[in-house]
């Protein structure tokens, strides 16, 4: 649904609340939640401009609502530069919510590099990057950058390919691929995460029945 | 989501040991091992194809080593490891491996109330390693030592840690400059830092240096046994034997105690420090650049030693005649000369270079 009919100056609560339970339950798990306000690359509707009122609206209340949970970290928004006419944008809302969030949790956006101290809202550093191979060289050279810029954030590639999908030939981005750009990752000194969405996993492809 | 199983293992792989203390030196392997590493601590190699690795090892320690299996979470003890270069042995199996080369084990904890790595801390367990062309050992005394001076006190249980060069006696080390013969001995300086625990009734701690005679450079030490001790608390009135003297070296005051012959290991001489070392502050007793050569001199022109005898070890101790209390070495040093050779420097346990100068 490419316009779901969003009300730009009213809060879905109970969507929030249920996302309250979700922080909550992850948290009694010890888990930390990358919270994206939304995901352009997957061809949602942006309700809002960019640097709109609106736009400020949302951000400041998903950042009141969910700042009090400890687990969070704020992903500002996922292909941001590449769905953006704004190529400033994170500039503009990364330090207003550093401004808004009163536990100063940790802040970034997916996969564009900033390098502090240019960028200080930024604190992580979320990238993309598939495949093994591609791991070891890539982020010991970014680790040689940081240190060039004089600040040393944490690099976390956290897309590293998923397992089973888009594969070019059978297997090559089977589980046991993905595991071994976990492994390089971390030896080149960075973090990974990993995930899926909710449709897919050990049971892709869809069979045609179930994709509908 | 099979891909969760690898990864569970990866995260028990690192969080075996403190991996945000490690750097990416994949200079201390060959590709396409990978490596991290918090040199002189802890050593992570993985290997994508299962091959042979060296690993460049620095620190005055051997480390414990073991194979990870990624793909199982299976862990593979191997004997320990000792620089400067260590060469791993064939993978177990096929596939992608890793090894892990820690001081201590992180995994079981073994070390962990008695080791820090901040300095050296006494523990019941064996531990030593290379460094350079000297050996460092730090461990219990051999069996016979420790029956030896546990019949003082059987009582009580002895823990008593060392450190120290030698060459031959425990395996200190196959290429010190020990043995030396004592008339060719130049020069013979130490220097040492401890924290010493508060002192409590009955139980007695000691800080000293220590080093054994013999007659013969290939021989046991069974000429004398000597021991400057510089600190010590609740030590029995008949510990140290008879008083045979004193004497002053660098202002300082000696004490010479005999404590007669002991089971094979010949004469037992002590000088002990007049006022013995307080604790500051912190509970740290230290002290630099001692002679011990010229209280070996006083020995020799007093007929206890005999300068045509050999220096076999010389170590740095520690006695802590009640377990589980702490007496931690925060640092030592030696500096040994032969005449016309170059000096050897031992040096302060925390700085300690791959190769002696």
């Amino acid at each position: 649904m490419k316009d779901p009919g969003f009300d730009l100056r009213r809060f879905n609560v109970a969507y929030w609340q249920r996302f309250e339970r979700m922080l909550a339950y992850a948290r009694q798990k010890g888990m930390v939640v990358s919270v994206i306000p939304f995901i352009a690359a997957q061809v949602l509707v942006t309700p809002y401009a960019a640097y709109s009122e609106e736009e400020k609206l949302y951000y400041r209340y998903m950042v009141a609502r969910l700042a009090p949970y400890s687990n969070v970290t704020w992903d500002l928004g996922n292909e941001h530069d590449l769905h953006w006419k704004a190529p400033d944008w994170a500039d503009y809302m990364g330090p207003l919510v550093k401004q808004w969030d009163p536990y100063d949790h940790l802040t970034s956006v997916h996969n564009r590099i900033y390098r502090s101290p240019g960028n200080p809202w930024n604190d992580m550093q979320l990238i993309q990057r598939w495949d093994p191979g591609a791991q070891k060289d890539f982020f010991l050279e970014q680790r040689k950058q940081q240190a060039a810029s004089g600040r040393i954030i944490p690099l976390i590639n956290e897309e590293y390919g998923y397992e089973d999908l888009w594969e070019k030939k059978p297997g090559d981005r089977n589980a046991d691929s993905r595991r071994r750009c976990a492994w390089e990752i971390c030896m080149a000194g960075a973090y990974q995460t990993t995930g899926e969405t909710a449709n897919r996993g050990t049971g892709f492809p869809l069979t045609p029945a179930a994709a509908g | 989501m099979t891909l969760l199983r690898g990864n569970a293992h990866l995260v028990d792989f690192f969080t075996s040991f403190d991996w945000w203390r490690t750097q990416p030196r994949n200079d201390l392997v060959q590709a396409p091992a990978m490596c991290l590493a918090e040199t002189g601590e802890v050593y992570a190699v993985y290997l994508p194809q299962p091959r042979r690795v060296k690993v460049t090892l620095d620190g005055p320690l051997s480390y414990r080593a073991r194979w990870f299996n990624p793909r199982t979470g299976q862990w593979t003890r191997l004997a320990d490891a000792a620089g400067p270069v260590w060469e791993s042995p064939e993978p177990p199996g096929e596939g992608d491996w890793a090894l892990l080369l820690t001081t201590y084990d992180w995994t079981t904890r073994e070390w962990k109330s008695y080791f820090n790595h901040d300095g050296l801390q006494y523990n019941n367990n064996q531990w030593a390693g290379e460094k350079g062309s000297l050996r460092v050992r730090f461990g219990p005394p051999t069996a016979s030592w420790w029956t030896t001076h546990n019949g003082n006190r059987p009582d009580f249980p002895v823990s008593a840690p060392w450190v120290g060069v030698g060459s031959d006696w425990g395996n200190l080390s196959s290429n010190s400059p020990l043995p030396i013969k004592l008339s060719e001995l130049e020069v013979l300086k130490a220097s040492l830092s401890a924290t010493v625990p508060r002192g409590k009734p009955n139980q007695m701690f000691k800080v000293y240096w220590q080093l054994y005679f013999s007659d013969k450079p290939d021989g046991k030490f069974n000429r004398g046994e000597f021991a400057p001790t510089v600190y010590g608390v609740n030590i029995p009135s008949n510990h140290w034997g008879t008083v045979l003297g004193s004497t002053v070296v660098d202002g300082r005051q000696w004490r010479f105690a005999d404590q007669g012959f002991s089971s094979g290991m010949g004469r037992f001489i002590i000088p002990m420090l007049e006022p013995q070392l307080a604790p500051d502050a912190n509970g740290v007793v230290e002290i630099r650049d001692v002679d011990i050569k010229a209280l070996i001199d006083w020995c020799i022109a007093e007929g206890f030693y005999r300068a045509e005898d050999y220096c076999m070890v010389i170590l740095a101790g520690w006695e802590v005649w009640v377990q589980d209390d702490n007496l931690r070495m925060n640092d030592m040093a030696f500096t040994i000369k032969q005449k016309g050779k170059p000096a050897v420097t031992i040096p302060a346990w925390t700085t300690l270079m791959t190769k002696q100068p």
